[in-house]
Parts: C-alpha cells; sequence; structure tokens
C-alpha cells in the first residue's frame, strides 16, 4: 500500500507527533519505515494485536500470536487464567528492529481431563510497558467418558442403548473418551453392585465384556461405570437389566413400582426408561462427537394415548429442535386429560432409544420425530381451550406422578381415531384443541388451535422403531405382559416387547384379536349393560365402570364394597374377538391402610357413570380396563396402519388389541 | 412446514362467551342452548321427551352434545361424546368454578390418570374415555323437572 514518509524530527511540536500517531494506527501492523528509533521519544505509545482474537471452537492445541509494536523492542510476556489450566510453549518471535515491531507466537496446550467446559484467557502483556496487554479467550471442553457396544454388527453407534440381558448373556462394551490424547483414553471399570450382578472379563484399559449371573430368579439392574484415569470426575455408565428369562433387543424393562416420586407411591402405574436424543443422532464412534443425549426413567407406559412426552424439567441438558412457521411462530402440544388436568408444550424433535430399539434409523432419521416436551415453567400462557376449565397443569414430576408418558395406543398420531385424523383438516376445518402456533413471547390465553399436518403431529413412537442398526422393523404394535398379583404387591417388574409377529418373541399365538369399532373401543357387557366404550388402557391405574357398587369416603374415585366381590364381564370385538374375564373388587380404602406404599393392586376399581343409566348402548358407556387388567396377561395393542376410511382393510392391519 | 391458521379466529367470539357467563348454560335458559349451538358452530337436533327436550348438536369439531332443556325452559343437564371433551367454560358456566376446584382436589386426593366423577349437591359430573373418544355428563340434581330422572340425561 503506498503512502507518504515523514521524517519527523524531534523538536516536532505534539501536535505533530499526534498526526503520526494516527498515521501508525492506520497502518496496523504493516511494514512501516518511520525513521530510526533514536528519533522517537520512549514513552511512545506501545500496541499488541492478538490472533486468534477469540477462539469458540473447541480446541487443545492453539497457537496464539502477537504482533507488538514498540520501540523498545522489548516484545511481550504471556500469561493465563485460570493460573495452570493447560501449558504454553516457549515464545517463538520475529523482531524487525527497523520497525519497531516484533511477532511473537506461543501455542497453547489445554488440559485435556478438564473436569467442566472451560474459557481461558491468554493475555499477552508488553514488558516495556505492563499497562499495554491484549488477551484472547479458547473454550476448552471437559473430558468426556462414553460408552458403545461392540456388538456383533461391523458398526459402532453412538450413543449405547440401555441394554437387557438374559442369564449368562455377555456384553462386550468399549470406552471413548474425549479428547483421546496420549494415555488420555484410558479407564477403569466397575460394576455396580459389586456382588451378585454378574461379573466383568476381559478387561482392558478401554474395553471390557459383562457377564450376566448364570442364575437369575428376579429382574434385576446393574450399572456399568468406565472411570478416566486422567480425571477420576470423568465418567460414562449404562444401565443393564438382565432378565430371569426373555431378553432380546425388543424388550424393555417395565416396573410397577410406584413411580420416580419419593413418599408418593403411584397405584397401578407402569414405568419404564428411554433414553433421548438430539435428532440426528447415528453417528459412527470415529465421527464427530455424539449428539446429546439423555437418559430418563419414571416414564408411564400408557396404552390410551399416543406419542411421547416428556417433562422439559428432565432434558436439561437437551436442546431440542422445535417447528416454527413461516413467521416464526412455534407449535405447541396440547392434551385435556379427561380428569380436567392438562399438559402444554412445543412440539419437539428428537431420537428415540428404548432397550435395543430406536426411531433413529426410521424413514426420516436425520430430522427425529415430534414428540412433546411439557414446559415448566409455571408462567407459561396456555390458552383458555387448551386448559378447557382444568387447573391443573401438570407440569412437574409431583404433578404428573411421572417424567413423562410413552403413549403405545393403536393410533399413529395423536390426532387420529379410527383412521380419521382430526387435526389435518381433512375431517373438517374447525382444528381441535392439540396444536397451537405461539410467537416467541409466548400464547395469548385467547389463541385458537391450528391445523397440523400428520407428519408434524405428536408421533407415537412405536410406529418408527427398529432393532439397533436398522435391522428389524418392530413398528407395527407393542406387548405388555406383567405377571399376576393376589390382592397387593410392594413392586412387580414385566416387560414391554416391541414389534408384533416381527419375530420369535412376539408372536400372537393363540391370543384373541378384539378389533376396534370408529372410537378405538369394543363392547363391554357387565352387569346387565351394554357398555360400548370398552377399552384397554395399561395408563388408568385401575378398572372403571358403571356399578350399583358403595363408593369409598375416602377415596372417593373407587369402590369401596364391604367385602370382596368377585364380577365377569364380556369383551366383544367389533368385527371379532370374545372372551369373558373374572376380576375380583376390593374395598379400596382397606386396600390403601393394608399396604402403604404398595404399587400394584389387582383388586382397585371405581365407578364410571351411573349404573343402569346408558344401558341404550350409547357410547357414553365405558368400561375402562386399567392396569390390574393386564396383571397376569400378555396384550397386544396393534396400531391402525389402514389407509383413511371409507377403504375396506384388513382386520389384521387396523388397530386392534389381543390377549 | 406449513400451518394453517383454523378459521374463524377464536378471539372474535372469546368475547361473546365472556357476555356469555352470565346465562350459564347448566341451568340456563333456551337462549344459552342456541348460543352453544352458535359458539360452537354445531348443527342441532331437537327431540322431545316427557317433560323435557333434547337439544342435541354436534360440534364443528365432530362431539356430539345433549342438553336436556325442561318444560319450563332450564337445561337442568347435559351429556357428550366424541372425540374432544367440549368447551367446559361454554357448557358449564358459573359450575365451571365448582367443576374446576373439585377436579384439582381429586388430583391431589390420589394420585393417577383416571375417569372423574364429581358428586355434589349442586353439581353431578362423570367425566370418561381414552385420548379421542371422551364422553361425559353434568347436571345440577336441584333442577331436573318433577318425575324426571337424572338417569335420563346420557
Amino acid at each position: 500500500m503506498p503512502y507518504s514518509k515523514k521524517r519527523i524530527m524531534p523538536t516536532t511540536a505534539i501536535g505533530l507527533l499526534m498526526v503520526s500517531l494516527m498515521l501508525l494506527s492506520a497502518c496496523g501492523g504493516g511494514n512501516t519505515l518511520l525513521g530510526t528509533n533514536s528519533l522517537f521519544p520512549s514513552t511512545a505509545p506501545v500496541t499488541i494485536e492478538l490472533t486468534p482474537v477469540t477462539s469458540t471452537q473447541d480446541a487443545y492445541v492453539t497457537t496464539v500470536t502477537a504482533t507488538v509494536y514498540d520501540q523498545t523492542n522489548q516484545g511481550v510476556t504471556w500469561t493465563i487464567a485460570p493460573v495452570n489450566f493447560g501449558t504454553l510453549s516457549a515464545q517463538t518471535s520475529m523482531n524487525q528492529p527497523t520497525d519497531y515491531q516484533t511477532i511473537a507466537s506461543v501455542t497453547y496446550t489445554a488440559p485435556s481431563n478438564a473436569p467442566v467446559n472451560t474459557t481461558v484467557t491468554i493475555t499477552a502483556t508488553s514488558i516495556s510497558n505492563p499497562n499495554i496487554s491484549a488477551s484472547t479467550t479458547i473454550s476448552v471442553p471437559a473430558i468426556t467418558v462414553l460408552l458403545t457396544t461392540l456388538s456383533s454388527y461391523y458398526v459402532e453407534y453412538f450413543p449405547a442403548p440401555s441394554q437387557t440381558l438374559g442369564p449368562a448373556q455377555q456384553l462386550s462394551i468399549r470406552a471413548l473418551v474425549t479428547p483421546e490424547i496420549g494415555t488420555n483414553g484410558n479407564v477403569k471399570w466397575t460394576l455396580s453392585p459389586s456382588t451378585g450382578a454378574g461379573s466383568l472379563t476381559d478387561e482392558t484399559s478401554t474395553s471390557v465384556t459383562y457377564v450376566a449371573p448364570t442364575t437369575v430368579s428376579s429382574t434385576f439392574n446393574a450399572t456399568l461405570t468406565a472411570t478416566s484415569l486422567a480425571n477420576p470426575g470423568a465418567t460414562g455408565s449404562m444401565q443393564i437389566t438382565v432378565l430371569p428369562s426373555g431378553a432380546a433387543p425388543n424388550v424393555a424393562v417395565v416396573n410397577v413400582d410406584g413411580g420416580p416420586i419419593p413418599n408418593q407411591a403411584y397405584p397401578n402405574a407402569a414405568f419404564t426408561s428411554v433414553t433421548i436424543c438430539n435428532p440426528n443422532s447415528v453417528v459412527t464412534v470415529n465421527a464427530t462427537l455424539p449428539t446429546p443425549c439423555q437418559t430418563v426413567d419414571g416414564i408411564l407406559v400408557d396404552t390410551g394415548s399416543y406419542g411421547l412426552r416428556i417433562l422439559q424439567s428432565e432434558i436439561p441438558l437437551l436442546k431440542l429442535p422445535t417447528l416454527a412457521n413461516g413467521i416464526g411462530s412455534t407449535l405447541q402440544s396440547c392434551v385435556s386429560n379427561v380428569d380436567g388436568s392438562y399438559l402444554w408444550g412445543p412440539v419437539s424433535l428428537a431420537d428415540l432409544y428404548i432397550s435395543g430399539e430406536t426411531s433413529a434409523f426410521a424413514s426420516r432419521p436425520t430430522l427425529g420425530f415430534p414428540i412433546q416436551v411439557i414446559s415448566s415453567s409455571d408462567s407459561v400462557v396456555v390458552p383458555d381451550s387448551c386448559s378447557n376449565g382444568g387447573t391443573s397443569n401438570l407440569n412437574t414430576p409431583q404433578l404428573l406422578g411421572a417424567n413423562g408418558i410413552l403413549g403405545i395406543g393403536p393410533e399413529p398420531t395423536d390426532c387420529t381415531v379410527g383412521g380419521v385424523n382430526y387435526c389435518d383438516g381433512s375431517a373438517q376445518d374447525t382444528a381441535p384443541n392439540l396444536y397451537y402456533a405461539c410467537p416467541a413471547i409466548g400464547c395469548l390465553s385467547t389463541d385458537s388451535p391450528v391445523v397440523v399436518p400428520a407428519s408434524l403431529q405428536i408421533t407415537n413412537p412405536v410406529t418408527l422403531l427398529q432393532t439397533y442398526g436398522g435391522f428389524g422393523n418392530d413398528s407395527n404394535g407393542a406387548i405388555l405382559q406383567f405377571p399376576a398379583v393376589s390382592t397387593a404387591a410392594s413392586a412387580i417388574a414385566g416387560t414391554l416387547t416391541f414389534g408384533i409377529g416381527t419375530e420369535t418373541n412376539n408372536q400372537l399365538g393363540n391370543a384373541t384379536i378384539f378389533t376396534l369399532d370408529s372410537n378405538d373401543n369394543f363392547t363391554t357387557t357387565f352387569d346387565g349393560q351394554t357398555l360400548t366404550g370398552g377399552f384397554f388402557d395399561s395408563g388408568s391405574n385401575a378398572l372403571f365402570f358403571p356399578s350399583s357398587m358403595p363408593t369409598c369416603q375416602a377415596s372417593t374415585q373407587f369402590f369401596c364394597p364391604s367385602s370382596p366381590v368377585i364380577l365377569s364381564a364380556k369383551n366383544q370385538g367389533a368385527t371379532q374377538g370374545q372372551n369373558t374375564v373374572s376380576f375380583t373388587v376390593n374395598n379400596a380404602d382397606d386396600l390403601f391402610s393394608a399396604y402403604p406404599g404398595y404399587a400394584a393392586f389387582a383388586n382397585l376399581a371405581g365407578p364410571i357413570g351411573t349404573y343402569q343409566s346408558c344401558s341404550n348402548g350409547n357410547s357414553s358407556c365405558v368400561f375402562d380396563w386399567g392396569l390390574p387388567f393386564f396383571y397376569g396377561r400378555t396384550v397386544f395393542t396393534h396400531i391402525d396402519s389402514c389407509a383413511p376410511p371409507p377403504t375396506v382393510c384388513d382386520p389384521l392391519i387396523a388397530g386392534y388389541f389381543a390377549y | 412446514m406449513t400451518l394453517k391458521t383454523a378459521s374463524p379466529p377464536r378471539v372474535a367470539f372469546l368475547i361473546v362467551a365472556m357476555c356469555s357467563i352470565a346465562h350459564a348454560t347448566l341451568g340456563g335458559d333456551l337462549d344459552s342452548v342456541q348460543k352453544d349451538r352458535g359458539q360452537m358452530k354445531a348443527s342441532l337436533y331437537v327431540h322431545p321427551a316427557p317433560g323435557y327436550t333434547v337439544h342435541e348438536m354436534k360440534t364443528a369439531v365432530g362431539t356430539t352434545l345433549r342438553e336436556y332443556l325442561s318444560t319450563s325452559g332450564h337445561v337442568f343437564g347435559m351429556a357428550w361424546e366424541g372425540p374432544f371433551i367440549p368447551d367446559m367454560q361454554q357448557i358449564l358456566g358459573d359450575y365451571l368454578e365448582p367443576y374446576s376446584s373439585a377436579a384439582q382436589a381429586e388430583r391431589v386426593r390420589h394420585l393417577g390418570r383416571r375417569p372423574l366423577s364429581v358428586q355434589q349437591p349442586r353439581l353431578v359430573t362423570q367425566t370418561s374415555g381414552h385420548m379421542l373418544a371422551f364422553s361425559g355428563r353434568a347436571h345440577d340434581p336441584e333442577l331436573p323437572p318433577p318425575g324426571v330422572s337424572a338417569d335420563a340425561i346420557q
């Protein structure tokens, strides 16, 4: 760049000096020739420029360069903050005395075992004038330990799903430490509980093989942990569930154990564990860092609803993408529960991992699928048409009694019944109160619902499940199986098996299929009543039906007969399936006081409607077969995959229940 | 992604709903039945019965609502079934507050997902069903005309 050269005399007025300094600063670090050292007063200002200015990229080795202008040519000293967080190499510098410019470089090496994500400041300070300095910042990620399974497949995947094994079965696991620098990748393996939970063999500093016990009397969980040797604060762990029998990649364990809230037992509710990840979670271990995932237990398994709903408070590490329309409004999901409570929060995109199954290999794997993240904030404005007179916003684990809901009923989305989608505009012009588009500041209480295409509706996650690696399609339904309960049990473990007729372990066998009407109901005949609204609902925590039995004084939503009553009811499918079920009703007040803190009650029942008030068979006559029906049974829930009516559909691909 | 706003905007008729609270639908008169019909954009059929008439409407989102009107002109009960719970603010009117309070009290008493029965001297409600197949009834036990049982509301 051409510019004028000026010779400046020592006697020059200070105003002229100012002009020259302005020129200097305009010239930056260029090769200026501004006369000799002796011509300048020794107090002339020093300038320092650093590159990079900031480094937001995660980096462990960064070269920082200072361009120093100093007539004394004394250069800079370097410091790190926090002190001793990483090291600096010896400085390499190139001095050009003729133009008073020094180019000095150091290489910063971050600690590879940082306990938390840290921002480091590197400062270069002038030796001749310690008041002059310049700084740059570098972000250093924490050391992380992730576990992956060494499957029979040739590719390793993240995240390692929770694993279910049978007696004597083995599982090989590898630890990946990031950053993997030098011996940083070495870990120590531990198994908890330390006795009786199986053993570890073939242990190396990066891999291990877990061996389940040869004899397993009841389902238990073991936790395998890899602890970084470089930083014992960095650990990765994996839960391994061992079943007495029936373990397979498509089998998840379901516990009726009172739920996740301490000292607040949720009777007759089945809980499982899910891993939720940001979309596009499938990466090989040698690719980039895995996407964030979180495993959440206490997820209610519900055959009476559709879709995965999770409390925002339980996935603090995830920032799941939401859906925005052309004007930047976010799509929100609403559930109005039958008891006047409601759920509210954004439709969010996620990958799901449960047992050895995942949604991540489905046809739109990089997008994730729509789930509801239930907003934790109490100040969020929920439209009146969503809360619908209810005052219970179930936005905490205590209020929900769970950390989330896994809705696995017989429909593909939460706005479909009997093949009719009520939210996509195909059935009617008016949108029901399920979806809202809210601007960034939130909804107004007066906002009205919007029409949403099926692909963006909260989706039954079962419809996307395949075994890990995308090898088996188990997306047509699910099976719940529980041991029988005699009166009450403190806790029981059952299984949730994905797919119907897709694997050797999920065949219908001689189960009876009960086809469903346009409301997804069958008919239950009970005590002289024709109840056309019969359904199996693992998310209802008792059997509910109209009866002349007395309700309880204390537990007013349940029956309190003076002594146990043995009853029977006949279920009849819409077009096929017939079976008579025998069941017992105990006094609920007596049960709750005799078995405090218990989780499973086989004989808990309560009222719906009024006895004999619906004998004309209208659809308000309901028999809600809640979780006690599932005890001692294997119940199949098949998801409707028929084209919209009036197409005639094979009952075996329509929605049905079977047991 | 395309999101289509449902028409017409709810804002306009919320104002009407607020004005209508004085006409509580349960316990209201024929006018309130007509108002329900208008606000729910519902079609209406009238079935006569001894001592009362049943005004049956189907809402724009597919839920059937039956309002039971005495010959003296009061709504003494209602029943519904369909894919969505009807607008409780609209159909319960002044009874909404006791309903909401009772619903919340029942949740606090026992954790769990289940149907709801409210049994109070001036309000009886029964709501049940599952996602996309709901049904329910509501009545004020003091309102049915002489000789008409609450069981008629179904």
